[in-house]
């Protein structure tokens, strides 16, 4: 069982884990089985799970994204502004760290194309941004 | 899976033994809030087999 001779300490070791195996009840007709802490009656629940990482705070910045995760938006809204708050958009700055691209602005005004510089800072795709609040505009002129 | 949200996870479940059959003595937790590798780190570094269940080392007493 044990790769040489224990000493007196790590027999004392044993002794201690010993005394713990004792208070186990051994049932043979039992099978090991899992147990969720947070909800030792029910188990696991997506649900639970959801309410615990996002009340627990250290891995959430709830300042960045808390209003963002609500039913009335749509999902694919939800999860491009959190990407873009985590700076988890796929822009060339981001996907130079896994790849071996350039880094130029993709609209072609060759500053690095960061997420700020998409979402703000570039010239074209601010332009982008606001011919298509003016599509919408006249989209919704046209029916109303 | 990132770091966070491994823990999160791990922290909260627990191995329910019954028979021992299908629980790692050394890995799993079960005894405790920590597992017996961690407990007993120098019983598990001596200890020859490491993947015993606990059925195993409870028939050998």
């Amino acid at each position: 069982m044990w790769r040489r001779r224990l000493l007196a300490w790590e027999e004392e070791s044993v002794r201690e884990c010993s005394v713990l195996l004792h208070n186990i009840v051994w049932q043979d007709t039992v099978y090991d089985s899992w147990r969720w802490l947070l909800d030792p009656v029910h188990g696991y629940s997506v649900r639970g799970a959801y309410r615990h990482i996002s009340s627990s705070g250290d891995l959430v910045d709830r300042t960045l994204v808390g209003d963002v995760w609500q039913k009335q938006i749509p999902s694919k809204v939800s999860i491009l502004v959190w990407r873009l708050f985590r700076n988890r958009i796929p822009s060339k700055v981001s996907i130079r760290v896994i790849s071996l691209f350039d880094t130029a602005c993709s609209a072609g005004c060759e500053l690095p194309e960061s997420a700020l510089h998409l979402f703000i800072l570039c010239n074209v795709a601010g332009e982008l941004w606001y011919q298509s609040t003016e599509l919408v505009r006249h989209v919704f002129c046209a029916f109303w | 899976m990132g770091e966070g949200v491994g823990k999160w996870f791990e922290e909260n479940i627990r191995r329910v033994v019954g028979n021992g059959r299908d629980t790692l003595f050394w890995y799993d937790r079960w005894l405790g809030d920590v597992s017996l590798r961690v407990k007993f780190s120098r019983l598990f570094d001596l200890a020859v087999e490491k993947e015993s269940s606990v059925e195993d080392l409870w028939r050998r007493g």
